[in-house]
């Protein structure tokens, strides 16, 4: 596999998932993809120090959906409008979950929440269900289920803001 | 009901999509009232895209990105007339270099050919299915927890792969070269036809349906090849390492690749197998009685894993548990 095959296979999925945070049409995020990859290609970017392609990475998917949202801002101006405050909310220094690859951290604190939070996130997250559906299967109020899951993503982004919580999970995930 | 509750919830139904025209006005006033909020909600955001489980499709992107860059290559080169003098100049210098390069592969024969025996595979994990365009024409489908191998060497000439797991094969027709497909349990070789492979290392038996052609299956080196008709298939014991060919629906076996769950008087185990890799679960189960059902059934993959459950619990006599993480645990229910 060449550096840049590589390069590409670590980081599209992550890259990819950030761009749809900002863009909801799927080919549009592959569309801004292809053209950041298509730079890194022609301009040997591959060959930069890891840290730095990395930041160069997220930071163009970033520029990209920005540019992206000023050329339809002038269709849809209320959307746009929130978007550039999202995007500029990462822009300011803030990263994304994503951007700091802790992903696999998500899922494990996800086994970590208390029961009835754990299974309404699974069943909204990866199951696909809409609230309603949670409702009539648990057989609870469906305001139950908006808070539940409300609670399990607050106690979700605590957890992942104290990185020692992490490393003491993973040890104990590793050592089984 | 307090006020912390209310927004709470109109965040939950905001990002799940199901807020109403009078949430959307509430959760407008309420973060656009302090920078706050807004930090607050951009970090519950950020948790709930980032928990999204999507599938790492980035193989078939690495693939699309070289197809569409040498698309894209050959147009930028037509309307650069500016370039076309330098591009002249380049091309001689090509000529020249290849020539050079040509003459001395010609002189170095099999050391050039050798050197390039790079590993390329294709691997789908469990509760996804992909697609691979192999450089001769050949489309072949993957369903969930398969994988596709070939040397670095698959050309128009040398057409072999090794799968393991299940496969549908469109061949692209070439009389001359045969496509071979290997499989830990036999070699099966085609010139130019469609037909569906199942050989899961997991599983007690291994199998070939043909749509559409003809194939040879090779079972032992050194036997004559076992040819099968389309409508046919071969059914592998491999505790008994012995082989039946009979008629099947070939339509169903191979239902999976558009995405549907089609299966006709499988039994238990198997379906459990195959409802483990198709939705990425765990199901375990206990009583013998299973063991010996057999199962029909028909679901598209929009159905979730619960449905499908629910489905199964409404035919026979079974009731079922989450035990964990996308684990589940299946029990015999005495009528």
């Amino acid at each position: 596999m060449t550096d840049f095959d590589q390069i590409f296979q670590s980081y599209y999925h992550s890259l990819f998932l950030y761009g749809k945070k900002f863009i909801n049409n799927e080919n549009d995020v592959y569309d801004i993809l292809q053209e950041i990859f298509m730079v890194v290609w022609e301009n040997k970017k591959y060959k930069l120090e890891d840290a730095h392609l990395k930041s160069y990475l997220f930071n163009s998917v970033r520029n990209s959906c920005l540019n992206y949202h000023r050329h339809r801002a002038v269709v849809n101006k209320h959307k746009g409008y929130e978007v550039f405050k999202e995007l500029n909310f990462y822009k300011s220094g803030e990263k994304s979950l994503i951007e700091k690859e802790d992903l696999n951290n998500i899922y494990e604190a996800i086994s970590l929440l208390k029961e009835d939070y754990k299974e309404v996130i699974e069943l909204s997250r990866f199951e696909g269900l809409k609230n309603k559906e949670i409702a009539e299967k648990l057989n609870i109020p469906l305001r139950t289920v908006e808070t539940r899951l409300f609670r399990a993503l607050s106690a979700l982004k605590k957890m992942l803001t104290q990185r020692q919580i992490f490393i003491l999970v993973n040890m104990i995930f590793e050592s089984d | 009901m307090n006020q912390k509750t209310n927004i709470e919830q109109l965040i939950a139904r905001h990002l799940n999509g199901e807020s109403t025209s009078a949430d959307r006005e509430t959760f407008k006033i309420w973060l656009e009232s302090s920078e706050e909020n807004r930090k607050l909600f951009y970090q519950i955001k950020d948790t709930w895209d980032a928990s999204k489980k999507e599938q790492d499709n980035s193989k078939d992107a690495l693939l699309r990105f070289y197809k569409r860059q040498a698309y894209q290559n050959n147009s930028v080169g037509k309307t650069l007339s500016l370039w076309k003098t330098i591009a002249g100049v380049a091309a001689v210098i090509a000529v020249v270099f290849f020539s050079a390069f040509l003459l001395n592969m010609l002189t170095r024969g099999e050391d050039v050919t050798g050197s390039k025996t790079e590993l390329v595979s294709f691997k789908v994990p469990m509760g996804s299915r992909s697609q691979v365009n192999l450089p001769d024409g050949t489309n072949v489908v993957l369903n969930s927890g398969s994988e596709l191998k070939y040397k670095g060497v698959f050309t128009n000439k040398n057409r072999e792969v090794s799968l393991s797991g299940e496969a549908f094969f469109k061949v692209k027709s070439d009389k001359e070269h045969p496509f071979i497909v290997r499989t830990s349990d036999f070699d099966v070789e085609v010139t130019g036809t469609q037909f569906n492979i199942c050989s899961y290392a997991d599983d007690s038996f291994s199998k070939v349906s043909l749509l559409e052609g003809k194939v040879r299956i090779q079972l032992e080196k050194e036997k004559p090849a076992v040819g099968i008709a389309p409508g046919q298939q071969l059914y592998l014991n491999r505790e008994e390492q012995k082989y039946s060919v009979s008629e099947s629906d070939v339509e169903i076996e191979s239902s999976w690749k558009g995405g549907e769950f089609r299966f006709k008087e499988i039994a238990f185990p198997e379906l459990i197998k195959r409802l483990e890799r198709w939705y990425d679960v765990r199901l375990t189960y206990t009583a013998p009685q299973l063991e010996e059902m057999l199962y029909s059934g028909n679901f598209r993959n929009q159905e979730s894993i619960w449905q499908v459950l629910d489905a199964l619990k409404l035919t026979t006599p079974i009731d079922y548990k989450k035990t964990g993480f996308r684990e589940f645990e299946i029990r015999y229910k005495v009528k």
